[in-house]
């Protein structure tokens, strides 16, 4: 695999992400939000065809949601610790990473496109969707993101 | 195995938007063999169609949606537990149980030139392949089994 999805690289004067560092993600349909409003679908964490570089998160809230002009159903939250528990094969020691791409803006790397491998796209979607924290959700009254 | 009766009613649900009496016969006479959720996920299946409900770049191909369909209606026979179906993001449609623990899932995909593939997981394994009815059968022999 040769694509921008697994390039680990850090820009100059950025630093690496500590393990500690919270990430945001936007829920960007309302069906990934479990009915109990405590999970999400493992949806939400498939790499699509945009994601050329990996699927996208954020170190704030505010910048995650300033990336969309649709309305977006919630956020979620995870340390970029959780995203390096998770294996890319089963039996490997070799896991996601996440690395800065801006000041605020990052990408988990490392995650194939269901094209590619389908069962581990999958399984890794579901252990990501397993970490995932809801951070805040809406319900969209007539104007986006109106929180409840 | 399916019956011929069971995929002639299967074809001959291929067509959403026709609402005609035989349609109504037709949903009737799967119900009489099917698990009571058909009507229930195949209305659930339309709306992810309807305007306004899903975001342009979220709804269902038509590929994906006639395939989520038939195995709605083929899987409707032989369990009686229902389905969520949830869209992928890309055009496709996730059917998905759950069961003590094990997940399993029937991926349906946006476009023709992607695999419908079926995922299984639970605490001890995970794996999946092509969708076949036999490796259907399978799966779903596993997601039932004690």
């Amino acid at each position: 695999m040769s694509d921008d999805g697994y390039d680990l690289t850090t820009p100059p004067g950025l630093a690496g992400y500590l393990d500690d560092q919270p990430l945001y993600r936007a829920i960007t349909y309302n069906d990934w939000l479990k009915k109990n409003n405590v999970e999400v679908r493992h949806q939400l964490f498939y790499r699509i065809n945009k994601d050329l570089s990996g699927l996208s998160v954020d170190t704030t809230p505010d910048a995650c949601r300033s990336n969309f002009q649709e309305p977006i159903f919630g956020l979620i939250d995870m340390t970029a610790g959780q995203i390096r528990e998770v294996v890319t094969k089963q039996d490997d020691d070799d896991r996601l990473d996440v690395v800065p791409i801006t000041a605020t803006h990052g990408n988990i790397k490392k995650v194939p496109y269901r094209d590619d491998d389908r069962i581990e796209a999958t399984r890794i979607a579901k252990e990501l969707a397993r970490r995932a924290h809801i951070y805040e959700h809406y319900r969209v009254i007539n104007s986006p993101n109106v929180q409840i | 195995m399916f019956t011929i009766e069971t995929l002639a009613v299967v074809a001959a649900l291929a067509e959403p938007s026709r609402e005609t009496k035989i349609k109504g016969c037709l949903i009737e006479y799967i119900q009489r063999d099917s698990g009571s959720w058909i009507t229930e996920s195949l209305t659930e299946l339309d709306a992810l169609l309807g305007e306004g409900e899903v975001p342009h770049n979220f709804r269902p191909t038509g590929h994906s949606y006639f395939n989520a369909r038939k195995k709605l209606i083929e899987t409707s026979a032989l369990l009686s537990r229902k389905p969520e179906l949830v869209l992928d993001g890309e055009g496709g449609i996730d059917i998905e149980w759950e069961n003590d623990g094990r997940s399993l899932l029937y991926a349906c995909r946006g476009n023709p030139d992607q695999q419908d593939y079926i995922y299984f997981q639970s605490d001890r394994e995970y794996g999946g392949n092509d969708y076949t009815p036999i490796y259907s059968t399978d799966r779903l022999n596993w997601l039932l089994k004690e």
